[in-house]
């Protein structure tokens, strides 16, 4: 019996199990995403991931397809349906499938990941988000992002620099955040190798193995950088940069661990803090409340963020929000609403 | 209308004990229907002299639920039974509970559920909701345990009856259990431990069914006892079992036995 359980039992700490790895595998664009279940599940996550994608202007959709599980197959097995969605997904070229499973298919008892193993041609990847098995979103995302690994296969001697891993597809400012980190990594001449995965191809995903550090968007539980660590044996980083001490933080260990001393880039990127200061200068003594309050994980570089702009943290301050801005970009967004949020 | 639904042990002779108590009944000249709640699908076969009749369920899977009509899912057996079969999913695969459920469903919908009798004949264990169906409301309101002496098959009944209790909380239940019919293996003791298992969870022995030959020659000859033999001492058996029940008003809510306690009742007739 699976113990994992939600942390309220009224309400659920994340979203489904499937938008999470939705969110992860509707951005490989030679892949194909099947949600084995009813139609009404891939209908709320597509519908989802439609409205998300269309206020980004990004277009086409993702393809996404659904077994469109009803009685007859909770009754009978839905692996026939099964069987055939793949074949009707192959013969739209894809370079793989993702084949996402349902609470229903979870239930009756499928081999989804049986039917993944036949003779297809191309990778069929299954992707378990049974969420009734306590699974939310973040579950799903890493299941999928360990699921796509299988595309890395045993790697290409090509590549090299960083891998981008886990970028939150369906946050607002993914790409903001990625030039972000792009920008540190050039500021000490070190490439992306592969957005791990970001609109990168699945022919493409194998570069993987040749890059010489993970770094990941998040990974509160350890499961991704784990995982990676061991099955790649490439040395990670969890977190993307906030505030000047995270910024200067990674410079400094990307930079030992490529070998490249960091010390102009650090200056460099202290002098870019400065200047964000100095637009800023008018919040210089504010005393202000985060809201919500910084994660500790995140206290430090808050408070440095903070101090920067020469503003104070404190629980009697002016409420501003805290989204755990990245690099000098994210900042700079963030504190146009403390400035609001502090003339108000 | 005179629900009642069979449950026990699978292998244990419920759908023998079925089809000779629907066809005694018939021949108190009632209007009787047998449904068969097992994916195995071998309620009826006596009743239909041998003959496989199409499930409920394989016709859903032919051709949906939508184009069934009464005379494609109820046959007529012997001396005017109406027969029907539930059928299920290829086994190891899909939800036969969930099967249940649409073939009862279907069956309301097309008015099929009439008669003086109704009787189910439902798999083994309860194993989940779905073959708890025939206990809900509007469906049979007495249970009767098929059990032998043997503790798998006491195993087997406690658990049906821990299915009643649970069910018999709920505020429109009307299900209750209206007896054990002890179905001989031919174990020593065995008619006492049973009647001591049915006291013990508040009930009562309804009939014990000794192992006779005849029912094995029947079956092979593709017919109940009550068909090929009527004359015998095993038809009188299930003629009287046919009465007990058809005259039972007493109902209880079972107390099902804690494990520990069953094992013990069963050393004790060893």
């Amino acid at each position: 019996m699976n113990s994992k359980t939600s942390l309220s039992n009224t309400c659920r700490y994340e979203g489904c199990t499937l938008t999470g790895a939705l969110a992860v595998t509707a951005f490989v664009p030679d892949g194909i995403s099947i949600i084995h279940g009813p139609s009404g599940c891939a209908h709320h996550h597509v519908s989802l991931l439609h409205s998300t994608l269309m206020q980004y202007d990004i277009l086409p959709m993702p393809r996404i397809m659904t077994t469109g599980l009803g009685e007859r197959e909770v009754i009978f097995g839905g692996e026939e349906s099964l069987l055939e969605t793949i074949a009707a997904a192959i013969e739209r070229s894809p370079h793989a499938v993702f084949v996402i499973s349902t609470c229903v298919t979870g239930t009756i008892g499928d081999d989804t990941e049986g039917i993944c193993r036949n003779e297809w041609g191309i990778p069929v990847i299954p992707i378990d988000c049974a969420g009734f098995l306590g699974g939310t979103f973040s579950d799903g995302f890493s299941r999928a992002l360990i699921g796509l690994s299988t595309l890395i296969g045993e790697g290409s001697a090509e590549g090299e620099g960083v891998n981008i891993v886990g970028e939150r597809n369906l946050e607002v400012e993914v790409e903001e955040n990625f030039r972000e980190v792009h920008r540190i990594l050039e500021a000490l001449d070190i490439p992306v190798n592969v957005r791990f995965v970001r609109n990168t191809p699945a022919s493409g995903l194998g570069r993987f193995a040749g890059g010489n550090v993970n770094l990941f968007r998040e990974d509160p539980g350890g499961a991704l950088s784990g995982f990676f660590a061991e099955k790649y044996r490439i040395p990670g980083i969890v977190g993307f940069p906030i505030g000047p001490a995270g910024s200067c933080r990674l410079i400094r260990r990307l930079g030992g661990m490529f070998g490249h001393d960091p010390t102009d880039a650090i200056r460099e990127e202290e002098a870019q803090w400065q200047e964000l200061a100095a637009d800023f200068s008018d919040l210089r003594g504010g005393r202000i409340a985060l809201q919500p309050p910084a994660t500790a994980g995140e206290w430090a570089d808050a408070v440095s963020l903070a101090s920067c702009i020469g503003c104070t943290i404190t629980n009697t301050g002016i409420p501003v929000p805290w989204n755990g801005p990245i690099g000098i970009g994210g900042a700079r967004r963030m504190l146009r609403i403390w400035r609001r949020r502090m003339y108000a | 209308m005179k629900q009642i639904a069979l449950y026990g042990k699978g292998g244990i002779g419920k759908s023998t004990t079925s089809a000779n108590l629907s066809a005694a009944l018939s021949d108190r000249g009632l209007n009787i229907m047998q449904i068969g709640c097992d994916p195995k699908h071998d309620s009826t076969r006596m009743l239909m002299h041998g003959k496989w009749i199409p499930t409920v369920l394989d016709l859903v899977r032919e051709r949906g639920d939508k184009a069934i009509s009464v005379d494609e899912v109820v046959f007529t057996g012997y001396n005017g039974i109406r027969c029907v079969e539930a059928g299920g999913p290829e086994p190891g695969v899909g939800c036969a509970g969930r099967g249940i459920i649409a073939t009862f469903q279907l069956l309301e919908r097309l008015d099929a559920l009439y008669g003086d009798v109704v009787l189910y004949d439902v798999l083994g264990d309860v194993v989940c909701g779905g073959f708890a169906m025939p206990m809900r409301e509007s469906y049979a309101r007495e249970v009767y345990l098929v059990t032998s002496g043997e503790l798998m098959s006491l195993y087997a009944a406690n658990n049906i009856c821990k299915a009643i209790q649970r069910l018999s909380r709920r505020s429109r239940c009307t299900c209750a259990l209206g007896g054990v019919i002890c179905n001989s293996a031919n174990i020593s003791g065995e008619k006492e431990l049973v009647g001591a298992y049915a006291r013990r969870i508040g009930s009562r022995l309804i009939s014990y069914i000794p192992r006779d030959n005849i029912v094995r020659v029947a079956e092979v000859n593709k017919q109940t006892v009550i068909e090929y033999a009527p004359d015998s001492p095993q038809a009188d058996v299930y003629r009287h079992l046919a009465e007990d029940i058809f005259e039972n008003d007493t109902m209880t809510i079972p107390i099902p036995m804690e494990t520990d306690e069953l094992e013990n009742l069963a050393l004790e007739y060893v």
